[in-house]
């Protein structure tokens, strides 16, 4: 059936969607230990970043973008600086960030939205895109190649840090105990702040990507986020390896169920693979128990 | 009685005060002199911004026309535009027209999602109400106070049956609809319809109106092989649907509903070769400059109608005045033949309109073409 490699390569990209998202949201999780749903506008920062720049100030493309992942990159980390850290200092419990964060995630997203309005937009215009390429019988675009690249190039490099650079260490003993790192001498505060950066370049990325292949508009975040934690926390919260892993697993039955039953149950599908893992095996495909 | 309870007691009585304060309000229901007030719920924001701009526009057009000819019988109209965003939430704009507001007539909502969750609220306070554009079928229900003076997609889903069918010569389609108030009932005609005639329905689904990623479904329609694709979306969806779709490779035509007739396709830069269907809505080019010269707004089929609206309700009121149900009747006994949008405008006993014709565009270089 020829419509078995459009469905693989339809999974593979929704797979690389999420996975970015749900890489910086696991990587920030661990080092904070909550759930930091600010993370999901930081796509739509970066989307709209790149809009600000290509479209309305008409830079080229590579610098738009260069921009965009800039702007996403800044906010996640002035939020780390002037919301989270300032709460956590008072040992503020998960949840209270977790309010903040929610609190930060729907400002920002009406801030957009009033500077921007609130239709759907596209970046594609200001992309000089080719075709769609046709490859074993299924299309898939550059923006798609593109997306689906930087997806592993991103799991590649934050991989290398995290294992192989003494950053990457720190980071670790870090998301491990954050006491136990405070007291060897790791400025967790530090830490933290350049996990935020990484993650939030991720979002960012995240953000662009799916702006250029579908479009933005200010509440894109949210969806983005729920698919990216959804896959974070199958794949093991926490667990950078598993968040990917999550994500592709996601893609895949997402997009293979649906080819089963109508379209509208996609997002059905994802909650109830979450719910059945909440169940059976809560810490994930790759956590530890 | 420390000081933490007495703020909280002061607090509280500002509250419920201040509630009780706003909702009396005007407490006469309609009143009888000063400003007629009547209301416009339109997408002013959102992916159907485009219908509410050009909603506001004919509307202050007319609205400056009957104010600078005396206004209704030496009251001037006074509009309140509240904005509805095309969407089910929208809903509170209908209830601060009715309850706050207080409006004695209501122009709108332009989308049939609004449409049905806020037709209700007018419906039960029996306002005067003309929809200008929300078209799904049954929206203006039986003889009650809610007129439409845009035609029913019980004839829009048909219409496009048959010119599918007869004109294109299309057998096979596959059908990808929004689910919302419009997209189902137009849906429900079209397959009822294109079977009626012969025609063979390959594929059937919808997609939640917000959402995107249609991929699977396209690829799923590309598999079965249409001759045509029916896709009545709305524009945010649509324009990712049809970008999608020629990715994939679709190169069979698709054909929307009259969500397709906004600026935000053309915008998009996905249009060209798109047809749609829409309301055969006269819309002068002398009427088109008059309104840019007021408002600056280029504006679409919504306008004409919104302006009738309004002239329609000052030519009642001037004759029976702004008592409900004098207007309701007024609406009931009308036929009115100097309206913009059609050459005549009669409501049958439901409130639909009576004549309703329909054409096809086709988008050509960023413009819509008339087909037929």
């Amino acid at each position: 059936m020829s419509i078995v490699p459009q469905i693989i390569i339809n999974s593979i990209i929704a797979g690389s969607l999420y996975a970015l998202v749900a890489m910086g949201f696991s990587l920030i999780y661990s080092v904070t230990k909550f759930f930091n749903l600010a993370h999901g506008v930081l796509a739509a920062v970066g989307g709209y970043g790149v809009f600000f720049f290509g479209r309305m100030l008409g830079l080229p493309v590579m610098v738009a973008v260069a921009l965009g992942i800039l702007i996403a990159t800044l906010v996640g980390w002035l939020l780390e600086r002037c919301v989270f850290s300032p709460l956590r200092s008072r040992k503020s419990s998960a949840l209270v960030l977790l309010v903040a964060s929610l609190g930060a995630f729907t400002a920002i997203q009406a801030l957009i939205a009033l500077l921007f309005g609130s239709q759907f937009l596209t970046l594609a215009p200001i992309l000089e895109g080719g075709s769609p390429f046709t490859v074993a019988g299924a299309t898939i675009t550059d923006v798609q190649i593109v997306l689906v690249g930087t997806a592993l190039a991103a799991f590649v490099c934050v991989w290398l840090i995290l294992k192989k650079t003494s950053f990457g260490k720190v980071v670790r003993a870090t998301a491990d105990d954050e006491e136990v790192a405070k007291i060897v001498g790791i400025n967790t505060h530090k830490v933290i702040g350049k996990t935020f950066v990484i993650g939030s370049m991720l979002a960012g990325m995240a953000g662009i990507l799916s702006g250029f292949d579908t479009g933005i508009e200010p509440i894109m975040g949210l969806p983005l986020l729920l698919k990216g934690v959804i896959a974070a926390i199958i794949g093991g919260m926490g667990s950078v390896p598993g968040a990917l892993l999550g994500a592709y697993l996601l893609g895949f039955s997402e997009n293979v169920g649906v080819w089963f039953i109508p379209g509208e149950w996609k997002d059905a599908i994802s909650f109830s693979i979450l719910i059945l893992f909440l169940l059976l095996r809560p810490f994930g495909i790759l956590g530890r128990k | 009685m420390n000081n933490r309870n007495i703020l909280w007691i002061v607090v509280a009585v500002i509250v419920v005060g201040g509630g009780l304060w706003l909702l009396s309000g005007d407490n006469k229901t309609v009143s009888e002199e000063g400003p007629i007030k009547i209301g416009v719920s339109s997408p002013l924001s959102g992916e159907a911004a485009s219908y509410g701009e050009s909603a506001r526009a004919g509307a202050l057009l007319a609205q400056k026309e009957i104010n600078e000819a005396g206004g209704v019988n030496g009251r001037m109209i006074e509009l309140v535009f509240e904005d509805d965003t095309c969407s089910p939430s929208g809903v509170s704009a209908m209830q601060k027209l009715v309850n706050v507001d207080k409006v004695s007539a209501i122009i709108g909502p332009v989308c049939s999602p609004v449409a049905g969750a806020a037709i209700p609220i007018a419906r039960s306070a029996e306002v005067p109400l003309i929809l200008i554009g929300a078209s799904a079928p049954g929206l203006a229900g039986g003889p009650d106070s809610i007129f439409s003076t845009y035609p029913s997609d019980a004839f829009q889903g048909k219409f496009a049956a048959e010119y599918l069918y007869s004109d294109l010569g299309a057998r096979k389609v596959a059908v990808l609809y929004v689910n919302n108030e419009w997209g189902v009932g137009l849906r429900r005609v079209f397959v009822e319809r294109f079977k009626e005639l012969g025609g063979e329905i390959l594929f059937d689904e919808g997609v939640a109106q917000d959402v995107k990623d249609v991929r699977t479904q396209v690829s799923k329609i590309k598999n079965t092989n249409p001759d045509i694709v029916y896709v009545p979306l709305f524009p945010a969806g649509g324009i990712a649907a049809i970008k999608q779709f020629k990715e994939a490779g679709v190169d069979v035509p698709l054909i929307g509903g009259d969500a397709f007739l906004g600026d935000e396709i053309v915008n998009s830069g996905v249009s060209e070769g798109v047809m749609y269907t829409a309301a055969k809505v006269n819309n002068t080019d002398e009427f088109k400059a008059q309104v840019k010269a007021l408002t600056g707004v280029d504006a679409n089929i919504i306008a004409p109608l919104a302006y009738d609206a309004l002239k329609i309700y000052a030519g009642i009121m001037e004759k029976s005045g702004t008592d409900a149900a004098a207007v309701v009747k007024g609406l009931n006994d009308l036929t009115y033949t100097e309206g913009v949008s059609f050459p005549e405008i009669s409501y049958d006993d439901n409130g639909d309109l009576e004549k309703a014709a329909y054409e096809v565009f086709v988008y050509k270089n960023g413009k819509a073409e008339l087909v037929k």
